[in-house]
């Protein structure tokens, strides 16, 4: 199996940061300089083929990592590889472009990778034309095709995305991740808020989309079930750290760390 | 396996230290059918979570085939023994939203004519083939269960309750179905409350009793 992603000791801080809080915080903001560290020392990699859950409390700096990993924040300290390319801190269009070839994101919010106001085919065009396609025609069919694929109906391809239902907007923003088949997923909390056979069936289609194209998968969330769905293998963080990591079922069968337990016991 | 102890800390309960496998040592050869029966609560299922690394030993040797060392393995390592070398089966069911009882057996990479045909032999009615096993009884989700196992012809099969649910006569049919797969070169180490009396399955009974081995 090939690495697609890597990334090694990432730490992210709003603040100055100083000597106090350089050794370790719990959480909470240093005492001698204000400064937060929203992650510390995380590192992960991802096969192709894989799927890689995060778990944690809010807060525990989930979503700061796969900020990181979608390049949407540079680290303060730590690198990341994608594809074997050090891709750490790059900007502008050499970011706009990798994004649009090798990441595809899912937010919770669907308003935060979708324009609402546009149409359901254009949301997924745009994408496509910020990878380097010309052609409208072309582009077009790629988007109708996944519109099919993702199991939206047809019809309402030219609908702008506001008037669609969540689930149907998580579809949407699956489909434009998906768009140039991308070598990366991420998604961040992608079924929280919805119902639950609606969370039902976006996980299965994203099963589905795993298995049909092998794409590796990062996964945060902070439902055990969708972990359990999704994931071959899990890091549990709290206060910015991965304190635990493993395959999915030793981790939620057999915890090791106090914090993993006390997840694994608050399971209703 | 050897010289394995096993004991669960719940950091919740103050720390609390159980104390589940002492000094097992157990070998299952090709082909061979070992019981290991004992009362509730004596470590029989997480005897097979160590062997299948669902749980993690605090000490002893766990070696699958002769060459992989499943303490020290990494995850990937484990992932892909999974895939080809080993199976598990438990009494419950991780239902998966949606997805039919044939594709979860054809996700192991079975074509749909000989996955219909194993959920058949192990006595799941053809009718429910196409329906996700969320709404199946108790005894319909191990049938399931056991054919996701057994659907690659792995050469470990653990194989924990995986009858219990069923009626006597779905009982012998999956019996029947593991004393084939034996004869046809595959370890088995299983827990069985009853052990069972199907001819040619089992070769050996082991008694665990507070996390010790007996013959």
């Amino acid at each position: 199996m090939s690495e697609v992603l890597r990334a090694e000791g990432l730490s992210v801080r709003y603040g100055p940061g100083c000597p106090a809080c350089a050794a370790g915080l719990d959480g909470s903001a240093c005492r001698a300089c204000g400064s937060m560290w929203a992650i510390r020392d995380v590192s992960l990699d991802v096969e192709a083929g894989e799927v890689l859950g995060i778990v944690g409390e809010s807060g525990s700096g989930k979503s700061t990592t796969l900020a990181c990993l979608h390049l949407d924040l540079v680290p303060a300290s730590g690198r990341v590889w994608l594809l074997g390319r050090d891709v750490t801190g790059v900007t502008g269009t050499a970011r706009r472009r990798l994004r649009a070839e090798t990441l595809g994101i899912v937010y919770q919010s669907a308003d935060r990778s979708l324009e609402l106001g546009v149409t359901a085919g254009g949301n997924v065009a745009a994408r496509l034309f910020a990878a380097g396609w010309r052609s409208y025609g072309e582009s077009r069919l790629r988007a109708s095709e996944l519109h099919a694929g993702m199991e939206l109906p047809e019809e309402r391809l030219d609908e702008p995305v506001e008037r669609y239902s969540g689930g149907m907007r998580q579809r949407v923003q699956l489909a434009r991740a998906l768009a140039t088949r991308p070598a990366l997923l991420l998604l961040d909390e992608p079924t929280s808020g919805l119902d639950v056979s609606v969370q039902a069936r976006i996980l299965d289609l994203v099963r589905r989309v795993h298995r049909e194209t092998g794409v590796a998968v990062v996964v945060v969330s902070h439902d055990l079930g969708v972990i359990r769905t999704l994931a071959d293998r899990l890091l549990v963080m709290r206060h910015g750290r991965v304190v635990e990591r493993g395959l999915t079922d030793q981790v939620l069968g057999d915890p090791q760390h106090p914090y993993s337990q006390l997840l694994v016991g608050s399971q209703l | 396996m050897s010289g394995v102890h096993k004991t669960y800390v719940r950091h919740l309960a103050g720390g609390r230290r159980l104390p589940v496998l002492r000094d097992v040592d157990l070998a299952v050869a090709t082909g061979e059918a070992v019981v290991v029966r004992g009362p509730s609560g004596s470590g029989k299922s997480t005897l097979l979570a160590c062997a299948y690394r669902s749980a993690l030993v605090d000490e002893g040797r766990i070696v699958l085939g002769g060459s992989l060392d499943l303490v020290a393995a990494t995850e990937r390592e484990v992932l892909a023994a999974r895939r080809d070398r080993m199976a598990m089966a438990t009494q419950f069911l991780q239902v998966v939203p949606r997805v039919a009882a044939l594709d979860l057996v054809r996700e192991q990479g079975l074509d749909a004519e000989s996955a219909g045909g194993l959920l058949a032999r192990l006595g799941l009615p053809v009718e429910l083939h196409d329906l996700p096993p969320a709404t199946f009884s108790g005894g319909q989700r191990q049938v399931v269960n056991l054919a996701i196992a057994l659907a690659r012809p792995r050469p470990l099969l653990l194989l924990d309750e995986v009858t219990a649910a069923l009626d006597p006569a779905r009982r012998a049919t999956v019996l029947a179905e593991l004393a084939a797969r034996k004869r046809a070169g595959a370890a088995v180490l299983a827990v069985f409350h009853d052990v069972p009396e199907t001819p040619g399955l089992v070769d050996r009974v082991l008694t665990l009793r507070d996390g010790a081995l007996a013959a």
